[in-house]
């Protein structure tokens, strides 16, 4: 069971990574190729902003996926550190669960909502004329990773036993 | 309308108080006031998640990530090093300064204050223990600069700030930062001064002319980036967006092609990396964004510039309760929330006071560079004390100073707003008038006789 969610999460990893590297690639090479006509053509290509911003919309949203898989995201666990061992578990187990709530809430159900809307009004992107929903995909998609990743999380805390886990932070801190 | 806000700051403290991302804490939060709104949560939330991201000017931010992490790992900071070694090193107590000045340079072309902890101080606080500098000393300059460098642009906290204010240029907030980056760093120099007297630290041998020309010319092309970009934007050659779309490039050229210390195998790693860092930023303005449509829903901004503006009418004292506030904020929260969340409920506050939105981003930035290097969250004292093997119990003390001569600093830049203003307006990127129409600090006696005549 668990070398199963190990592989698939290396695997989700992979992939979410991967498009990601292409994602920023693609972000630079764009907006250069914008410059770089504007001066040396006189006249920039119009579709070039346009579709950095969509890639933006991108690279943010699989990004946060990526950062929720390695514990990137900003937070403040100083006050957590006061409590303890068995409240920090209680804690981060409720603090998963709240996280797994906004992916289903705001990415996955809200971001579906939205995309379906933007394809029965059949809303197309000005310069490149595709259709918007599908920069709008990015929401739901990476709401899909985001509970993976959080699934996982949860499954690695409860299995963790508490007491372990505050003599490892407090071997960080004291370092 | 009270509900509200009372919902957004009880939500909000409670999941940051379990250390859930204070993204997904600011995304919630306003969740929970949609609701008591009336509106439907999921769909506002999740449109300005897209919303607040879907912008050209902040594309400038994963660009400078980029070139950041392309020069921080490129061989920039032993070239850094020397350079200042030669203009400052005779001094006594010279390293001391040298390590200052390189901290500042290297964050203001990388933009990461916490690999400037890690790189030049990896160098530099075992070369200054080792000539016999006082080890909490040498980690306290080094946090101390490295977090003032992110004034000197081009700086990405300075974009979240235009972004957060609404129609801030991110070109004046560039050229504003310049004098009080400069004014903190000298600060952090006379403490290095202080401590450089009383202990008796040795100076390096003097440079010839000769020397300072050599390193110069080593040091050049990575100082060139600096330039480049804020050259561009000045000329009007390039908007934020595209100077730092050619940093990269730039620093590509640099890194990958002239010194050859990044090898083309590890680009994808960098790309990487750049792609996070830019979605931890951009989760936020995301979050952030539905959080200040609800605020002004609510007319929450009001609200707290009603209660601060009746706690008194002098404008010095409604500024020191606000540099205060963002004093303790930036001890446990890292900048970039901190500037997305206050900036929308204090910016229309001091608006009244008649404060010009650049002076007030420049405040809040100089003052949360100062929380980065407090405990107890204070990512760059953090790693200091990992690099300088010293604890944060032991340094607390020897910051004292430091801590003294940032806020010293931050009341001159907040009571003197030339400092901001004044470059800005010579390089044209803020017009005489509209400066001029900001009269905080300036003209108050004559604009409080002015009221007294038309009460008249």
């Amino acid at each position: 069971m668990k070398e199963a969610t190990q592989k698939l999460k290396k695997c989700m990893t992979w992939v979410l990574e991967f498009a990601l590297i292409i994602a920023v690639a693609l972000l630079v090479l764009d907006v250069v190729w914008g410059v770089f006509t504007r001066y040396a053509m006189g006249q920039q290509a119009n579709w070039t902003e346009e579709l950095a911003r969509f890639l933006l919309i991108w690279v943010s949203l699989l990004g946060a996926a990526v950062a929720f898989g390695t514990k990137g995201h900003l937070g403040v666990d100083y006050f957590v550190g006061k409590f303890h061992p068995d409240a920090q578990k209680t804690m981060a187990v409720v603090g998963h669960l709240t996280v797994l709530f906004f992916a289903v809430a705001i990415f996955l159900y809200g971001g579906w909502q939205i995309v379906r809307d933007a394809l029965t009004l059949e809303q197309m992107t000005p310069a490149l004329g595709w259709k918007m929903g599908y920069v709008y995909l990015a929401l739901p998609i990476s709401g899909v990773f985001i509970v993976l990743y959080t699934v996982e999380n949860l499954i690695e805390t409860l299995a963790a036993p508490a007491v372990e886990r505050h003599e490892a932070e407090n071997a960080g801190v004291t370092d | 309308m009270g509900t509200i806000a009372l919902i957004l700051v009880v939500v909000f403290a409670l999941l940051m108080v379990m250390d859930v991302p204070i993204a997904v804490a600011i995304a919630l939060a306003t969740f929970a006031a949609v609701v008591a709104e009336g509106a439907d949560p999921t769909v506002v939330v999740a449109a300005n998640m897209v919303k607040g991201v879907n912008s050209f000017a902040l594309l400038a931010i994963p660009f400078f990530i980029l070139s950041g992490h392309l020069m921080g790992r490129g061989g920039m900071a032993n070239r850094l090093i020397d350079f200042a070694g030669t203009l400052v090193g005779f001094l006594p107590g010279g390293l001391a300064y040298v390590n200052t000045l390189t901290c500042m340079l290297f964050v203001s072309i990388s933009g990461l204050a916490a690999a400037a902890v890690s790189s030049v101080g990896g160098f530099m606080i075992p070369e200054m223990n080792r000539k016999g500098y006082n080890r909490e000393f040498n980690v306290a300059v080094t946090t101390t600069a490295a977090t003032t460098g992110l004034l000197i642009p081009p700086s990405n906290i300075m974009i979240v700030y235009s972004v957060a204010a609404g129609s801030v240029s991110i070109a004046a907030m560039f050229m504003a930062g310049v004098l009080p980056g400069a004014i903190t760093g000298l600060f952090i120099m006379f403490v290095c001064g202080g401590f450089s007297f009383a202990k008796n630290y040795p100076r390096e041998p003097r440079s010839t002319f000769k020397e300072i020309l050599t390193s110069f010319k080593r040091a050049f092309l990575s100082l060139l980036l600096i330039f480049v970009v804020i050259g561009g934007i000045l000329a009007g050659v390039f908007t934020a967006t595209e100077a730092a779309a050619v940093a990269v490039v730039y620093a590509f050229l640099l890194t990958v092609v002239v010194y050859r210390e990044i090898k083309l195998d590890q680009l994808p790693d960098l790309l990487l990396q750049t792609g996070i860092t830019t979605a931890v930023v951009m989760l936020l303005i995301g979050a952030s964004s539905g959080m200040s449509w609800i605020m002004t829903m609510a007319n929450i901004p009001q609200t707290v510039s009603a209660f601060l503006l009746g706690l008194s009418d002098n404008p010095i004292v409604i500024l020191l309760t606000i540099n205060v506030l963002l004093l303790c904020v930036g001890t446990f929260m890292d900048m970039t929330p901190a500037v997305l969340i206050f900036t929308p409920i204090f910016l229309p506050v001091v608006t009244q006071l008649g404060m010009h939105p650049v002076h007030f981003g420049i405040v809040m930035i100089a003052n949360l560079c100062i929380g980065l290097c407090t405990p107890p969250v204070g990512t760059c004292l953090f790693i200091g004390c990992g690099v300088g093997k010293t604890t944060i119990a032991k340094i607390t003390r020897t910051m004292l100073p430091f801590f003294v001569a940032m806020i010293a600093a931050l009341m001159v830049i907040t009571y003197v707003p030339a400092t901001s203003l004044w470059l800005p307006v010579q390089t044209k990127q803020l017009k005489q008038d509209e400066v001029d129409k900001s009269h905080f600090m300036t003209d108050r006696e004559q604009d409080l006789e002015r009221d007294d005549s038309q009460q008249e």
